[in-house]
């Protein structure tokens, strides 16, 4: 329905506007920059700071009036530019500065304070003020992240704002009155959220600032470039900011379609990783006689080479194997599966640690965020956005604030049961009914059903899930699906062919002649391949930036699968996997290459590099082409450019992916492109609402193709030819015909395990950032009071629980968790362990003594 | 004729309540015993409540009320029988009686929760049958502790005789209501802010549009907040009818008010006159009201509606007291309240009193309040101790216009709420008719008064 016009004079300017556009938001779209602090577009208008006073004719002649509550309405006359419109602006940032501290040079927002600039373009040069100013204790920490100082508070009420109408954790408000008004969290409560690090992005000055960033620049200094957030697959749109080669910052860019300018704290403060040089893998790795030692990548690929040839040589092109976590960007993703599939020929490929089945349903139907949020009804299956996509949580308030019917389900409680119109339970037993059950509760009426779908419980295979969604879509053929996928780029490594039954592009792509097959997807998927692994049936398995303990093997084991064949890691960071490797390869993280990225709607994102790569890591693609090089196949793959002009080719997805595409949107299009709709111009940058961001200009994929960049590259290779596609259905069908999946029986004392994803895991990168190693929580086992009561155990009672493997922990009691589950929260990666990979994993407690 | 001279709990004597030919809210408080039940109900108790109940439909009702040109008593004086008008149809309806009474010299609904809390709960019950109200909530001013008390005791009384709860007097109407003590903030008589604070957060005004409660008020639902001294007049109207009330008075200005005199006044206290027919001449100087000031001392300024009104001087103090009257002459009747200033008193530490009391009770949610109210503060305390600069005149005018622009009565604003906009009267009418005071605190460096 198009928005109804009101007709409005601003500034002598007659314009149509539509009806309940806020007055600031009239000016703006005529170029007229009202100043303002208390005003925020993404926040509901609150009118309190005075800046943004404007004079509106009403009933009663003019009078001045906040532009940001007061919406345009017809007739209604607005002028900006009177002496009494100067008058009260210039009185109100007198009055904000009268107790300000004025100590720009050491505040960290100096160089990018909207108080700073407002008071340069609106105040006078001098004060009138010459009494004592405010004085407080500071800077308070109002949490492990945030430090709070009162003195340069201007009391504009967004953060207060953000806090409990963004977030719903209403942990900050003001205290005390009138002159004495500040902020502050409740007695002794942290400001523990997940999205606490937004308060320092939108605060007006510098009154909330980060404790990991305190100090470290001035904004003047750093380098930036927009770019996507790479902790999962919502693909929140970022300025990455870095001074002398290390990330300092990174703040969110407005994205209409994505995150709104809103970050989680994992998101945001997940940096120092990349610049922890003791985490990082810096050089390649060689395991010689049992010792690790560091050797050049012309050395490393060569053992690589040697390693792939000897086991195709003994045991055929399967006993070379890929595994990859789905965080390879789109262009490594696509390289390695090139090399894997065309150049090995194995068939063992999976990218996706066994989520292509979900993948394959997803990609045919996908929704945009913006489609699922408006839909009819959203029905959420085994997914808490708040903890694996968590800037979707946000996004779901507000749409179900605004009346989205939402239907959950889920296991156990999530964030998403208090928001929900009706929670279904997730139970083994009811597996083969669920579909019917979600069905009934769809109400009836215009619009479209989406499913959101996700990976919550780990100890339940994704081809559980995959059942599931691909039952609801029988049922409803119509629905499309949003996907909250965990791994940043898992959606891209299936459409680059990074997975058990699909071909690049995931479409009508066709089979180039020299690509022998897609991956197998009956014997192609991670738990399978590590079975076979640890069988002895691999000889070689290579693993894409993935971290089998995260995957849910022991060390122990992953040591064990590292003499019964070769482990080869592409890798950022150092981990038990990395060191149980023969060849471990220095893998450039996203921050350190140019490159794109698909998030879980299916928009393609562009990733900026910021720094030079650390140490010796190359990009992935980089890699993979020089792998291949060895193999005596360069892949002809030579630059970035090259998987461009190739990806093109494959159709399908990326059918009409132009470069020309990234100039007119701020979001990345969808794909395929002929789904998506660019809309109008993208918004523009506005230095009050986010601070610190310069430009939104970005880097994004390369598509030069045939200059070769890389001085490992032997240019032997021809550049890519088009290549002659026949027809062929993608076998992406044969993924769903195979996903029938033995939940499995639970034995007599047995429960089914929940082992719920959380933002705080304690995997390789965490574990290597003081910021947010600490908000990793205790392991807890949360069983139902009549389970604790079967079990002669009282709350609070250490327990120990088994199943793959032992771990020990304390039990809770909890009403909300059901008599047929064993809740297992707590992220030390033991619990990790205890999912068996296959089925729903089942699990056992028994009591400790003493 | 001094009366009512009974005692609070802390011993303080209690104001007494003047004389009128025509009593209409303080006709019980000639009786010592005027709070108990006993003497409600000898003296007409409820026989208002029954008659509206029984007899009359609450259009009937809120029709008298009407014609009855009944101004609000809590200080905009805005018609209360056209406030009930503009509620907005809804299932739920609230009325909410205004008794956070805190301005500085204002303490004429405290006499009436103290010495007639049974007339206050009569006349709540009658305004929440007219606008269909079935929960009504009295808010006090947290430090009325007698008048908390005894406003309880009215309520529970009620209920117990039958006037409150399910079905009053078998007329099929019924009306709960609670009594809420407010927690010591100033603000929360503002009335927005008196809802926010009744809906457990914080005291801020709430930003307009929408600009009256009627339309949303009290959790969302069209709200009438009255006034004490306001309801308090409906068993008068209910029983005399709305003629009877508007042939006192005159113009607009119909019934009877209570006049809250105090300052340096031989004889300061409550008053009830009828409208219009006296002067602040009569009022200050008569022998019935406040008889004079001290021998000797001439009268320098008086404030005629409390502490937020533009001063008046004794140029002023013939016109009669009367809303329009005192409003065409620039300032307002508000609370009721007269504060008298004769020459023994500082015009400067005055102003600044006033400036402090509103700078203290700022919410802080607006910044020309919170910054500019605390800032004028601290320029006068700096002028009255003897540390001014002769520029701080200018320079207080100018922060008065920033938050009142122009300084013109009625008020304009830079701010959400006129608490704000309550300070620039003061400052600029002690600046514009005392500057050689303000002047000579600066060039002596002390006060000269002091």
């Amino acid at each position: 329905m198009p928005d109804e016009l009101v007709s409005v004079t601003l500034d002598g300017q007659v314009v149509q506007v539509a009806k309940g556009t806020p007055i600031i938001e009239a000016l703006d779209q005529i170029g007229v920059h009202v100043p303002r602090f208390c005003y925020h577009p993404r926040m509901s208008a609150v009118g309190v700071c005075r800046m943004c006073l404007v004079e509106v004719s009403g009933p009663r002649g003019f009078s001045l009036q906040p532009s940001c509550y007061l919406s345009v309405a017809e007739g209604m006359e607005v002028v900006t530019t009177s002496e009494a419109v100067r008058k009260a602006q210039g009185g109100v940032i007198e009055f904000l500065l009268a107790n300000h501290p004025l100590d720009c040079p050491v505040c960290d927002k100096g160089g990018e304070c909207p108080l700073q600039d407002q008071a340069f373009a609106h105040g006078a040069g001098e004060t009138r003020y010459v009494e004592e100013k405010r004085h407080y204790a500071k800077p308070i920490p109002i949490s492990r992240l945030i430090k709070l100082d009162r003195e340069r508070c201007i009391q504009c009420d967004r953060c207060t704002r953000f806090a409990d109408e963004v977030a719903g954790e209403a942990l900050l408000d003001f205290r005390g009155r009138g002159n004495a008004i500040r902020i502050s969290t409740f007695s002794s409560v942290e400001f523990d959220s997940y999205f606490s690090g937004n308060v320092t992005q939108i605060c007006p000055v510098g009154a909330l600032t980060a404790t990991p960033y305190r100090f470290k620049a001035r904004p003047w200094d750093l380098t930036q470039s927009a770019s996507t957030c790479g902790w999962c697959s919502f693909g929140c749109q970022v300025s990455v900011q870095a001074s002398q080669n290390e990330l300092t910052r990174v703040l969110g860019i407005d994205s209409d379609a994505i995150n709104h300018s809103w970050l989680c704290d994992r998101g945001r403060f997940g940096i120092s990783e990349v610049n922890n040089r003791d985490s990082r893998v810096l050089s390649p790795w060689l395991r010689e006689g049992g010792a690790r030692r560091e050797v050049s990548w012309t050395r490393a690929v060569g053992a690589i080479a040697e390693v792939v040839k000897q086991a195709k040589a003994r045991n055929g092109n399967a006993s070379v194997a890929v595994i990859g976590s789905g965080r390879l960007n789109l262009e490594d993703s696509y390289a390695w599966a090139k090399l894997a599939l065309d150049v090995i020929g194995t068939p063992l490929v999976d990218g996706l640690l066994g989520q292509g089945g979900i993948a394959a349903t997803w990609f045919e139907r996908a929704a945009s965020i913006e489609q699922a949020l408006s839909s009819r009804a959203l029905i959420a299956l085994n997914v808490d956005p708040k903890e694996e996509v968590p800037v979707l949580h946000l996004r779901l308030r507000e749409a179900v604030r605004k009346g989205l019917h939402l239907i959950e389900v889920n296991s156990t409680a999530t964030s998403l049961s208090a928001m929900a119109a009706t929670s279904i339970q997730l139970s083994p037993d009811k597996v083969g009914e669920l579909a019917e059950v979600v069905m009934r509760s769809v109400p009836g009426g215009e619009g479209d059903v989406v499913i959101l779908v996700g990976g919550l419980n780990r100890a339940m295979d994704p081809a559980v899930t995959s059942g599931i969604l691909q039952s609801l879509v029988a049922a409803m053929p119509e629905a499309k699906i949003l996907s909250a996928l965990g791994a940043a780029n898992v959606h891209g490594a299936f459409l680059a062919g990074l997975s058990p039954g699909v071909l690049p592009g995931a479409g009508e792509g066709a089979l180039p002649s020299s690509w022998r097959a897609p991956a197998d997807s009956s014997r192609a998927n991670y738990a399978n391949i590590l079975r076979a692994a640890s069988a002895g049936e691999v000889g070689v398995l290579i693993l894409l930036d993935c971290d089998l303990e995260e995957a849910g093997v022991a060390p122990a084991a992953i040591e064990a699968l590292g003499e019964r064949c070769a482990l080869i890691s592409l890798a950022s960071y150092e981990s038990a996997t990395s060191r149980a490797s023969a060849v471990t390869l220095p893998l450039a993280t996203w921050s350190e290459a140019r490159g794109s990225m698909v998030n879980g709607e299916g928009r393609m994102l562009r990733l900026g590099e910021q720094l030079e790569p650390a140490g010796l890591s190359k990009p992935g693609w980089v890699a993979a082409s020089l792998v291949a090089s060895d193999l005596g196949n360069d892949m002809s793959i030579f630059t970035a450019g090259d998987i461009w002009a190739e990806l093109k080719t494959w159709g399908g997805a990326f059918a009409g992916v132009e470069p020309e595409i990234f100039n007119s949107t701020l979001d990345g299009p969808l794909l395929p492109v002929a789904r998506w709709n660019a809309g109008g111009p993208p918004r523009a940058l506005d230095p009050v609402a986010t601070p610190g961001i310069a430009s939104v200009r970005r880097q994004g994929p390369d598509f030069r193709a045939g200059a070769v960049l890389d001085p490992h590259a032997t240019g032997t290779g021809s550049a890519p030819t088009a290549k002659v596609l026949t027809a062929g259905r993608l076998a992406a069908a044969d993924a769903r015909a195979g996903v029938s999946v033995e939940i499995g029986v639970a034995g007599e004392d047995e429960a089914w395990l929940v082992l719920a994803r959380r933002v705080y895991e304690a995997d390789a990168r965490l574990a290597a950032n003081p910021a947010l190693a600490s908000f990793v929580r205790d392991d807890r086992v949360m069983v139902s009071p009549a389970r604790l009561a079967r079990l002669g155990a009282d709350d609070g009672d250490r327990v120990r629980v088994i199943g793959s493997v032992e771990i020990e922990a304390v039990v809770h009691s909890d009403a909300s968790i059901p008599d047929w589950a064993i809740a297992v929260e707590g992220r030390t990666i033991a619990v990790m362990h205890l999912v068996d990979g296959a089925g729903w994993s089942r699990v056992r407690l028994e009591r400790l003594n003493g | 004729m001094p009366s009512g001279l009974g005692r609070t709990r802390s011993g303080r004597r209690e104001p007494p309540p003047g004389r009128c030919s025509v009593r209409i809210v303080g006709g019980r408080l000639e009786h010592p015993d005027s709070h108990t039940l006993e003497r409600f109900l000898a003296t007409g108790g409820n026989n208002s409540f029954r008659k509206a109940l029984l007899e009359m439909t609450p259009e009937a009702v809120a029709a008298e009320v009407l014609t009855a040109n009944l101004l609000g008593r809590g200080g905009a004086g805005f018609e209360a029988g056209r406030k009930w008008g503009m509620l907005r149809k809804a299932k739920r309806r609230y009325l909410v009686v205004n008794g956070d009474e805190s301005e500085p010299a204002t303490f004429k609904d405290h006499l009436l929760v103290e010495r007639d809390p049974h007339q206050l709960v009569e006349g709540a019950s009658i305004a929440a049958y007219a606008i269909g109200a079935s929960l009504a909530v009295i808010y006090l001013r947290g430090e009325f502790a007698l008048g908390l008390e005894r406003v309880q005791e009215a309520i529970n009384d009620a209920y117990r005789i039958g006037a409150l709860g399910r079905d009053i007097f078998g007329s099929g109407f019924s009306l709960d209501i609670l009594l809420q003590p407010g927690a010591g903030a100033y603000i929360c008589g503002e009335e927005t802010a008196l809802l926010e604070s009744l809906e457990g957060k914080r005291g801020f005004p709430r930003i307009k549009p929408p600009y009256f409660p009627a339309v949303i008020g009290l959790y969302g639902a069209p709200t009438i907040v009255n006034n004490v001294e306001t309801v308090s007049n409906l068993p008068w109207i209910v029983e005399h009818g709305g003629e009877a009330f508007k042939s006192l008075g005159s113009g607009r200005s119909t019934g009877t008010r209570l006049f809250a005199l105090s300052g340096q006044v031989n004889r300061p206290g409550v008053y009830e006159v009828e409208m219009t027919k006296i002067t602040f001449r009569d009022l200050i100087f008569g022998e019935e009201y406040g008889q004079g000031l001290a021998p000797s001392r001439n009268l320098t300024a008086f404030i005629p509606g409390g502490a937020s009104s533009p001063w008046f001087f004794p140029e002023h103090l013939d016109l009669p007291l009367g809303q329009d009257e005192v409003a065409k002459a620039g300032s307002m009747l508000g609370s009721g309240s007269v504060i008298v200033m004769d020459d023994s008193s500082c015009p400067v530490r005055s102003a600044w009193r006033i400036a402090r009391f509103f700078a203290r009770e700022s919410c802080g949610q607006c910044t020309p309040c919170r910054e500019g109210g605390t800032w004028i503060d601290r320029i006068m305390e700096r002028i009255e101790i003897g540390n001014g600069r002769e520029e701080d005149l200018d320079l207080l005018l100018d922060l008065c216009d920033n938050i009142s622009p122009g300084v013109v009565w009625p008020p304009a604003q830079t701010t959400i709420c006129v608490l704000g906009p309550s300070i620039p009267p003061a400052i600029s009418a002690a600046i514009s008719r005392f500057r050689d005071d303000f002047l000579l605190h600066i060039k002596e460096g002390r006060c000269p008064h002091a």
